[in-house]
């Protein structure tokens, strides 16, 4: 939940939404991009999730009664129970893999959603699925391609039921979408195999970090030195990331000197290779006190998305960062910015009042630290 | 019908208009506004896209702005910030070219009204003689590539267009795209990453050159291109960066080595010449006259790194060039020793005329965008004397200038703004060798958009056309893995 609530920032604001809906698909991703912004708390992520498990099974259960209604007696009960599972397991395997984005569950409710518009009967039928196909296509990106087969009608007739014009019908609409495919894709931003596959459905592999550097990310963030060396302990860490953090947790233990921590961690070679990586690492350079570092692998972390989101996390270390430096101009364009994230509002509005106060700075515990330690520094190279 | 629709939107407009808050009870300022951008007696040209402005007073939340021409002419705007018509915007200015526009502002702050002393902007009567520019955008990232591209954007509206965003070619990084003289048909840049390549526009042909030249044994870095359009001197930069950690300076970008050469784009042959290509010597930012007759570049002893950081500085020099044979001539000139003053020349430019060069100067290395100290400076090939130009620099970091083909005007980036990000300015330049107060790129919204913009301007320079753009295309090629093998030629 933290990796995926950190790899985005879903402002409340027109731009913001004109901007996802300029792409298709913009409206599934808006749409999942405001549900994980609920997972900045643990509560929340987990009340939003059953949620969304909720709807998806209620959506699946309207186009099924549909489907069984309309095709009433031919269908087996036992049959409908098995079927009824399909929208669990959809979600459980998406959900479970960090790269595979909400943007696609979102996707496959707003299919649904579009199925129920097509109606049951009558001539306009197809030429509704096209229009609705289009339409989902823009909103949802190409799981509209499914539209059709949650609404079998609009391919087969009950009365004749003719396969071949069934699967003409089906071929006629993934040729129409192909060609508006191929005639959007010139004036669109992203590859040709992106659209097709769908814009965030799922990102590139290995961006946003591999489990191990989630779990010592997560770790670190939260302080759980004893719970990091066990899970050390029982499993090397791979990564020098989470090395590092094997380090920073045995100093804290007092089994590391300061010294040899300090000397080992200035090489970042190889270490902020993801964003959780660079999460983990911009966290462990503040915990010793070194901004200018911290501040660095946020903006690694802010840049390393591949769907290119900003996150509310990394803005929100800048904006920290920048507090302690003294560049209130900086805190105030990433405040701004923040205030628009509800979760990151009442932080972001404490940020630009200690901006516009700088004395305030001084009377935080954790910040005159940061400062004192900063101003201390002497400079030298780190790489 | 169509009568009563025609009174139907008036009155909507009108009951839109009388909605608006209108000015009473104010209160007269004796000072000039604080707006952002600052277009306070700016000199901008007739071709200029609105300068739409805001109060930097958050407390503001309503301005009623008029300007006037000296000449005539009247434009009005009221809003939480201006957004003048453009087409009036371009009928006030060209009616006003050579005189000024006299801007007057009055603003809502807390219920009070006040009026703010006038200020004026100036019209130069030379033209921009430019369509746009073109630049990259990147957020301040250092190892990783997010999401940048290169843009084009037209300086008469706010028509922004990009030619190649790198979510087009995932996980590669575009960047140094420049054309020649201003003319995009000849254009170079370069991506690096999994599909890198060096890529030329010229004569309506794109090709895709190899990213690296094996005995070069590097890539082809910072490009200008010779008048006559056939030869590029590149740098070949080994680059590396290095992060301070208790300074206001965040990065060190640097050289272990680098060289200057000449390609031919005929032949597609590197010509290596050892006058340019030493050993101890780093030869770097290289650009030609606008004669063709000479390549001017930068020097340093190079020094090891990151030990002796603060001790590698760059002289300014130039040596002669024959665009017949592709031939250096067989001296070089130094023409400033900044090492000698404890600084270090960066980015020289040549002025159309070739009498100015317009240079970065810095207290060391060669990457000024991240020197806060950097400022442009004017080497008068005439006189032979060498100033800063206060005119346009501030206490934040002035680099990457560019000249307009009819060298009346240049661009450059500067951190003023934030500290950090960089963004556009622009300055006329005179006969006398004296240039205007610079005035940030234009926006509908500029408050909100430079906000919220989390990109830098890098790189840019002026187009004197719109770039026909097929971003798919050339994302296809780039991937193609399709390359253009480079020969190498030893000169001397």
């Amino acid at each position: 939940m933290t990796a995926r609530e950190q790899s985005q920032l879903w402002l409340c604001s027109i731009d913001y939404l004109g901007i996802r809906l300029s792409e298709p698909g913009g409206l599934a991703r808006y749409i999942g991009e405001f549900f994980v912004q609920f997972y900045y708390y643990i509560l929340w992520g987990a009340i939003i999730t059953a949620l969304l498990v909720l709807a998806m099974i209620w959506l699946w259960w309207l186009v099924v009664y549909r489907i069984w209604k309309y095709h009433r007696g031919t269908l087996c009960p036992l049959w409908l129970y098995f079927v009824s599972l399909i929208p669990l397991i959809f979600l459980w395997l998406s959900l479970r893999d960090i790269n595979v984005q909400m943007t696609l569950p979102m996707a496959v409710c707003l299919t649904l959603l579009c199925s129920l518009l097509i109606p049951k009967q009558g001539k306009g039928t197809f030429p509704t699925t096209i229009v609705l196909m289009l339409v989902d296509w823009w909103l949802a990106g190409p799981v509209c391609i499914l539209l059709p087969l949650f609404a079998p009608w609009s391919l087969f007739s009950q009365q004749r039921p003719a396969i071949g014009k069934g699967l003409l019908r089906m071929g006629l609409l993934a040729v129409l979408l192909t060609g508006v495919i191929l005639i959007y894709a010139p004036h669109s931003n992203r590859p040709l195999r992106d659209i097709f596959a769908g814009i965030d459905y799922k990102v590139q592999d290995g961006f946003i970090g591999v489990a191990e550097e989630q779990q010592y990310d997560l770790l670190v963030h939260l302080g759980l030195w004893e719970r990091l060396l066990a899970v050390a302990q029982e499993n090397p860490p791979q990564k020098r990331s989470c090395h590092y953090a094997v380090l920073l947790a045995q100093w804290q233990q007092w089994n590391t000197g300061e010294g040899e921590l300090r000397q080992c961690i200035r090489d970042t070679w190889g270490a902020l290779s993801s964003c959780c990586s660079s999460f983990l690492m911009s966290d462990l350079y503040l915990k010793l006190g070194w901004v200018n570092m911290s501040q660095r692998a946020a903006y690694e972390a802010l840049v390393s998305f591949p769907n290119y989101n900003y996150s509310g996390r990394a803005l929100k270390r800048l904006t920290e960062t920048s507090l302690i430096t003294g560049r209130y101009e900086l805190v105030k364009k990433y405040a701004l910015m923040l205030e628009q994230a509800p979760f990151y509002r009442s932080w972001a509005q404490e940020a630009l009042h200690m901006a516009e106060h700088p004395e305030l700075i001084e009377q935080n515990v954790n910040c005159r630290y940061l400062r004192q330690t900063y101003n201390m520094t002497p400079d030298a190279m780190f790489y | 019908m169509k009568f009563p629709f025609k009174i139907v939107i008036s009155m909507m407009l009108l009951l839109l208009v009388a909605c608006q808050p209108q000015p009473d009870h104010v209160k007269e300022s004796g000072n000039q506004p604080d707006i952002y951008p600052d277009y306070v007696g700016v000199t901008v040209p007739a071709e200029i896209a609105p300068l739409n402005f805001a109060m930097t007073d958050e407390a503001v939340d309503w301005i009623c702005v008029t300007v006037e021409g000296s000449k005539g002419g009247q434009v009005t705007s009221a809003g939480e910030d201006t957004d003048f018509d453009i087409d009036e915007w371009h009928q006030l200015l060209s009616k006003n070219k050579g005189g000024h526009l006299t801007v007057s502002v009055t603003a809502r702050k807390e219920k009070q009204w006040t009026r703010y002393k006038s200020f004026r902007i100036y019209i130069n009567p030379k033209p921009l003689g430019e369509w746009g520019i073109t630049y990259r955008r990147i957020a301040p990232g250092y190892s990783m590539y997010g999401l940048m591209g290169i843009w084009q954007r037209c300086l008469s509206n706010f028509e922004e267009i990009p030619l190649l965003k790198t979510s087009q070619i995932p996980g590669m990084c575009v960047n140094c795209h420049t054309n020649s003289s201003t003319h995009p048909g000849q254009s170079v840049f370069h991506v690096r990453g999994a599909h890198g390549a060096t890529v030329i526009q010229r004569q309506g042909q794109t090709e895709l050159l190899k990213a690296k030249n094996d005995t070069l044994g590097g890539s082809m870095v910072y490009p200008s291109w010779h008048p006559g359009g056939r030869y590029i001197a590149f740098s070949t930069n080994k680059t590396a960066q290095s992060f301070h950690m208790g300074n206001p300076k965040l990065i060190e970008v640097y050289d272990n080595s680098s060289d200057v050469f000449v390609y031919d784009t005929e032949t597609q042959t590197i010509l290596r010449d050892s006058l340019i290509m030493t050993a101890a010597w780093s030869e770097n930012c290289p650009t030609f006259s606008p004669d063709g007759r000479w390549l001017y570049f930068t020097t340093a002893l190079q020094r090891t790194y990151p030990q002796e950081f603060q001790k590698q500085r760059y002289n300014l020099c130039r040596v002669a060039f024959d665009e017949r044979t592709g031939k250096l001539g067989q001296e070089v000139d130094t023409l400033i020793r900044a090492d000698s003053m404890k600084k270090s020349v960066t980015w020289p430019r040549l002025s159309t005329d070739g009498r100015y060069v317009m240079y970065s100067l810095i207290n060391y290395g060669y990457f000024s965008v991240w020197h806060p100290e950097a400022d442009l400076w004017l080497l008068d090939l005439k006189t032979g004397e060498t100033r800063p130009m206060s005119e346009v620099n501030s206490t934040r970091s002035e680099s990457l200038h560019e000249w307009s083909a009819n060298g009346h005007w240049f661009l450059f980036t500067s951190r003023r703004d934030d500290g950090l990000y960089t963004r556009l300015y622009f300055s006329s330049f005179d006969k006398n060798g004296k240039a205007t107060k610079p005035f940030m790129l234009p926006q509908r919204h500029p408050k909100r958009y430079y906000r919220e913009l989390m990109d830098s301007y890098n790189t840019p320079d002026f187009t004197i056309h719109k770039i026909p753009a097929n971003p798919q295309e050339m994302g296809r090629a780039i991937e193609s893995d399709q390359r253009i093998e480079t020969h190498t030629k030893l000169m001397k």
